[in-house]
């Protein structure tokens, strides 16, 4: 069997990277499998040049080539995000846990009972919930950006979370619409900003531990592969 | 992006906005047609079994090493194309039923896939999923036999 050359392999990551593919996950995977294919035909047929066994191998891909595989990878993991979300939702939902959550409701349903302008109160504690979660995450959209760039998963996790967080966060404007403070009106407010305090941490602590399961899996990988 | 921008590049050059929507559907139609067209589509549904038995009678095995042995297997009967292989292999792993490791092979990295516990629990329901179905289908084709 003839062996392909390191100078023939980085040809190989150029072409990917030149038909679209961008996340290293991605290139190392179809290199490899580029690599094994033109080697066989290679080995059967000598007079083939390299770049006529890699049309070939292209050719293999259908006429979309490897248009459609980074979307399809990352709708997949979008998907396995959301299911586990889901899981991890019922989960969350046991006796204890519904009752403390229902229990750390209270202060806040006092403290809006107590201060003396509630819908400013409300104002300010959506706005600095809000600029919270945006803080932090921007922080790890910092931290993380390199691995965001190489990797497709870690990219589609990190922006899956920030999707949820966006939904819990412009939800609560809803309710600074309202011109006078009502009971209903106040139980709301009680029962979102507790919920999306706790869906703000558990997607964090889901985000940072998946990222983490990643890296652990690809550590090494890129000393190795360029 | 660039659908935005091309999109204004033809609606300067005065082409009806709904002309140029409407070629963003080609390759889906393109696609569409594709399956249509192709005799294979039988075994279109039957991918992610395929994958998954192989991977159960095979242990660990990589992209290209799969769609070479059903290759073999089927004596050229059945050939999974690649376009096809990974975003099905993509969604496996995705899907807890895979666990994949990284090994360097003569001047590169290669991807081996292996079925996780979850993965033989699947490959198990899929397999009999699939003998019902050869089953109902032999009763259908052939009623004698069954």
């Amino acid at each position: 069997m003839k062996e392909l050359s390191k100078s023939d392999i980085q040809q190989l990551f150029d072409f990917t990277q030149q038909h679209r593919v961008r996340h290293l996950d991605v290139q190392i995977e179809l290199v490899d499998h580029l690599a094994s294919a033109i080697e066989v035909k290679i080995t059967q047929n000598p007079n083939l040049s390299f770049q006529e066994a890699l049309d070939q191998t292209y050719a293999e891909f259908g006429i979309f080539g490897f248009g459609k595989l980074e979307q399809e990878k990352q709708d997949a993991v979008e998907k396995q995000i959301l299911r586990n979300v889901r899981n991890y939702v019922q989960s969350f939902l046991t006796p204890p846990r519904i009752f403390l959550t229902l229990l750390a409701m209270l202060p806040v349903y006092q403290l809006l009972n107590q201060v003396p302008n509630p819908l400013l109160f409300t104002r300010m504690l959506f706005g600095g919930l809000f600029f919270a979660g945006i803080f932090v995450y921007y922080y790890w959209l910092i931290v993380k950006r390199k691995m965001m760039r190489t990797y497709l998963e870690v990219k589609t996790i990190i922006s899956t979370v920030g999707h949820v967080l966006i939904f819990f966060h412009v939800a609560l404007t809803f309710c600074l619409q309202e011109e006078t403070m009502t009971r209903p009106l106040a139980v709301i407010i009680a029962v979102w900003t507790v919920l999306s305090i706790v869906a703000t941490i558990g997607m964090f602590q889901y985000a940072y531990f998946s990222v983490k399961k990643i890296e652990e899996r690809y550590v090494g990988m890129v000393n190795l592969s360029i | 992006m660039p659908n935005i921008l091309w999109y204004i590049c033809l609606r300067i050059l005065g082409i009806p906005s709904s002309l140029i929507v409407s070629t963003q559907f080609i390759p889906s139609l393109i696609q569409f047609l594709q399956l249509f067209m192709s005799n294979k589509k039988l075994y279109r549904g039957s991918l992610s079994t395929i994958i998954l038995k192989m991977l159960g009678d095979n242990g660990r095995m990589y992209g290209y090493e799969i769609t070479q042995k059903v290759k073999e297997l089927t004596q050229g009967e059945l050939q999974i194309t690649e376009g096809a292989l990974y975003p099905a292999l993509h969604k496996l792993e995705a899907g807890g039923h895979l666990q994949v490791e990284f090994e360097q092979v003569k001047n590169r990295m290669r991807k081996y896939y292996a079925l996780t516990e979850a993965g033989n629990k699947e490959l198990a329901n899929k397999l009999s999923e699939m003998e019902q179905f050869l089953q109902t289908m032999q009763q259908l084709i052939n009623p004698k036999i069954a």
